[in-house]
């Protein structure tokens, strides 16, 4: 350490006299003298707690260590130079000191001039080689991070000057750019950048915002030298020099195109697949996919399909240009039945997936596509396509074709997969569709005829019925007693009458399932019903012996269909008969809590446990076909009834002892009811 | 005073059916087998019927076309009308026939009986 400028000298010398004397002529020369030891420990101990600039070492000394030692000891800890001051020097003694790279040596007895000059030399010389080896480590760093820099594949890490030229490149760089060093060297970095981003001055915008906030970063699409293009996320960063003026600017780029293009793939093929979910109208799908595909995935896109017989039904085409779509069009008509070698014709003839270029064919050998317009093709200028079948289970459904136009991108394997697996869900797709419709148009028909099949049913009834009323009513007239002759017409009345029960209940269910029953509100005494119903049902009681106990008390008054209420009753009423086994049949009917409770027990054969909730399905009996007639629809009604009103039904029963069904119903059904029932079709 | 009632119906067993029940009762009853005849009849006719009981499927001038025409001539438009029909009608449609009442097939002779005297309080003696 020099302070106010002056060197400082350690003296190691053990005759007295003469340490005095080089303190004195040096410190008259204008050197610090930090001190003068006699020894060899001493003069270690004092070099480093005093850091001299130069240590003047006499050989010989007191002691045990001579000099060259103390030399070697100082010299493996400090950088500071050592002069040997000596009478005597054997080449013994030499070879010795030599070792230890002395910056000079002083052989007494000396003069103040020899003195001076030893002590500049040897000062100067440990300066300049302290000077040479900063700068041989300074460029051995640089010459190390130009290696590193050189060696990265992955990034590319450049230098550019304050205009944005570039002025030094990186392996990483030409892969990634398809520029090599000599090619690039100069050129403005906005050659990378799309038209419109030139035009937009994005590159510009970047270092200035580089030079203003000291770093940029930035993501986006770049072109190559062969002019496709790939995705970069690259940072740049401002160099200044030592007065802060800008050197030039650093960037780092890092090429993520097969990142991003799997992200454009993925997101491409979620919002198809959305777009094919959101609606059955295939027609709507298939242009809302097209759409989707372009610019992301293709710059035109196309999606033909065939019906059964492999006619064409639908093609959808979307084109990056809008212009370009009506073209794009012209192209298609036909393009499946045509005979040609590569394409969608070729696709689907083969049911096999095709993309252009092939990976194994360097440039374009051939024509991309064989066309029938082969002017619409140079006009639209397709470069790379790839074609997938679209089937389902064995069934051709179409072909589905991606194709890009400029050179910006070239399809490879990971397009081909996407638009397979497009392929694949639109295939489904479209199956859905199918059968969709199809459950449509079998439900619509089978509800027409039903419809129509009740009511033709129902025309032989009319004259049927009225007949046979008016026969037993002449009968009467004419006086006939003959309890045979009467009991047959009796029957005879019984029978239609069934029969028109048994159309009505078919008539009943087209309506729930075709969605077009609908509820006749009405204010009425609930009480008042039961009677009614029970007496209607009074002979059918007697012949099934069973007696019906009323408990309802008072008036109940409300809002309800009262023909459909009349139907559950009269369901639960005729059922209880059936399977009551002559055993009473009691009704009760309470109303609390703005509902009505209404309970029918019989205490006859009863319900098996599994067989409890089956009764409420169409078609369901529970007890076998053999046995107890009747369509099995009436607790199906029944509960599509009640649950129009906002009520429920349910059947609760002890196998042997019988049965008990309790229905509850919204005193004011009128005041919110559903007015129509969906049966199957409930969305 | 014997009442007279008009049947429109195409099935000519119903007409039959309906004809027998009601002139057992007393009544007299005129046929039509479609909305054309029977306004045919009805403008023809030196007198008019007392109540008409009208079927609504039926071709060459169905239910609705025929009750429009009867509506726009008030001669004739005063002449009760009872839907005799074997589908049920939405509300609207109903009141939009502004018919004196709605009788589903198939009909009881009692039910039928009941339906033309609330239409026409007076009952006929024979």
């Amino acid at each position: 350490m020099t302070t106010n400028g002056r060197k400082r000298i350690l003296i190691v010398e053990d005759q007295q006299l003469i340490a005095a004397d080089l303190e004195n002529t040096l410190a008259n020369l204008g050197y610090e003298i930090v001190g003068s030891v006699p020894s060899g420990e001493e003069a270690i101990q004092m070099a480093f707690s005093t850091k001299p600039d130069l240590v003047l070492m006499d050989i010989q000394l007191q002691g045990e260590m001579d000099g060259i030692q103390a030399a070697r000891v100082i010299n493996g800890g400090l950088d500071v130079p050592i002069a040997y001051l000596t009478a005597y020097a054997d080449d013994e003694t030499l070879a010795r000191a030599k070792i230890t790279t002395p910056f000079g040596y002083v052989l007494k007895p000396y003069d103040e001039r020899e003195l001076r000059a030893a002590v500049e030399i040897a000062l100067y010389k440990h300066e300049h080689d302290r000077r040479l080896a900063e700068e041989r480590a300074a460029r051995k760093a640089a010459e190390e991070f130009r290696a590193l820099v050189e060696a990265v594949q992955d990034h590319a890490i450049y230098r550019m000057d304050t205009e944005g030229r570039v002025m030094t490149w990186n392996a990483g760089a030409e892969r990634i750019t398809g520029y090599s060093t000599d090619e690039i060297i100069g050129k403005p970095i906005s050659i990378f950048y799309p038209a419109e981003d030139r035009a937009a001055k994005v590159p510009e915008t970047e270092l200035k915002t580089a030079a203003t906030e000291g770093r940029s970063v930035s993501e986006g699409w770049r072109f190559k030298k062969d002019g496709s293009v790939f995705w970069v996320s690259s940072t740049t960063t401002a160099l200044f020099d030592d007065s802060g003026q800008l050197r030039g600017f650093a960037k780092v780029s890092r090429d993520l195109t097969q990142q991003k293009q799997h992200e454009d793939r993925q997101a491409f093929l979620d919002e198809a697949t959305a777009a094919l979910a959101s609606s059955l109208d295939i027609s709507t799908t298939m242009q809302r996919a097209a759409r989707l595909a372009v610019p992301v995935i293709a710059d035109y896109c196309v999606i033909q399909l065939v019906d059964v017989h492999g006619r064409s039904t639908e093609t959808a085409v979307a084109h990056v240009d809008a212009k370009k779509e009506a073209l794009a069009r012209t192209l298609v008509v036909g393009a499946l039945t045509s005979s040609a070698l590569h394409g969608p014709g070729q696709a689907f003839r083969s049911q096999r997936s095709e993309v252009f270029p092939e990976p194994t064919v360097p440039g374009l050998a051939r024509e991309p596509l064989d066309a029938e317009h082969p002017e619409a093709l140079r006009e639209l200028g397709i470069v790379s396509y790839t074609c997938v079948p679209i089937r389902y289970s064995g069934r051709r459904h179409g072909v589905l074709s991606f194709l890009r136009t400029g050179p910006a991108h070239r399809y490879g394997q990971p397009d081909l997969a996407v638009a397979e697996e497009f392929a694949r869900r639109t295939g489904l797709a479209i199956e859905n569709a199918r059968l969709y419709r199809e459950a449509h148009e079998a439900i619509r028909a089978r509800d027409e005829f039903l419809q129509i099949a009740s009511h033709e049913l129902k025309t032989p009834l009319t004259p049927l019925q009225m007949q046979l009323d008016t026969l037993g009513r002449a009968l009467s007239k004419a006086g006939v007693q003959s309890e045979r002759l009467l009991s047959k017409l009796e029957m005879a009345s019984r029978q239609a009458a069934r029969l028109n029960r048994l159309v009505e209940s078919l008539l009943d269910v087209a309506r729930i399932t075709s969605g077009r029953f609908v509820l006749e509100i009405e204010e009425f005494d609930f009480a008042d019903m039961i009677r009614d119903v029970v007496e209607r049902f009074r002979s059918e009681a007697k012949k099934a012996h069973c007696d019906v106990i009323v408990q309802v008390e008072g008036e109940i008054v409300g809002k309800w269909d009262r023909l459909r209420i009349e139907q559950i009753l009269s369901n639960l009423l005729s059922n209880a008969f059936k399977y009551g086994e002559g055993k009473p049949v009691e009704i009760s009917a309470r109303a609390g809590d703005d509902m009505v409770r209404l309970v029918v027990t019989d205490h006859g054969i009863g319900i098996e446990k599994d067989a409890l909730e089956r009764i409420f399905d169409r078609f369901e009996r529970a007890v076998s076909m053999r046995h107890y007639g009747g369509l099995g629809l009436g607790l199906f009604i029944a509960r599509q009834i009640a649950e129009a009103h906002g009520g429920s039904i349910v059947a609760q029963s002890q196998p042997g002892s019988g049965s008990v069904f309790t229905v509850l119903l919204p005193q004011q059904s009128g005041d919110w009811a559903q007015p129509e029932v969906r049966g199957e079709e409930r969305h | 005073m014997t009442r007279t009632v008009l049947i429109v119906d195409d099935d000519p067993d119903v007409r039959t059916s309906i004809s027998d029940a009601l002139e057992e009762e007393g009544y007299r009853v005129h046929r039509a087998a479609n909305g054309r005849e029977a306004l045919r009849l009805l403008r023809e006719g030196a007198a008019l019927p007392d109540v008409i009981l009208l079927d609504m499927m039926m071709p060459d001038m169905d239910g609705w076309a025929f009750r429009s025409e009867q509506q726009k001539e008030p001669r004739l438009s005063r002449i009760p009308v009872l839907i005799f029909s074997a589908y049920s009608l939405p509300i609207d449609a109903a009141t939009q026939l502004d018919a004196a009442g709605f009788l589903k097939k198939p009909i009881r002779m009692a039910e039928l009986y009941r339906a033309l005297r609330s239409v026409l309080p007076e009952k006929a003696t024979s």
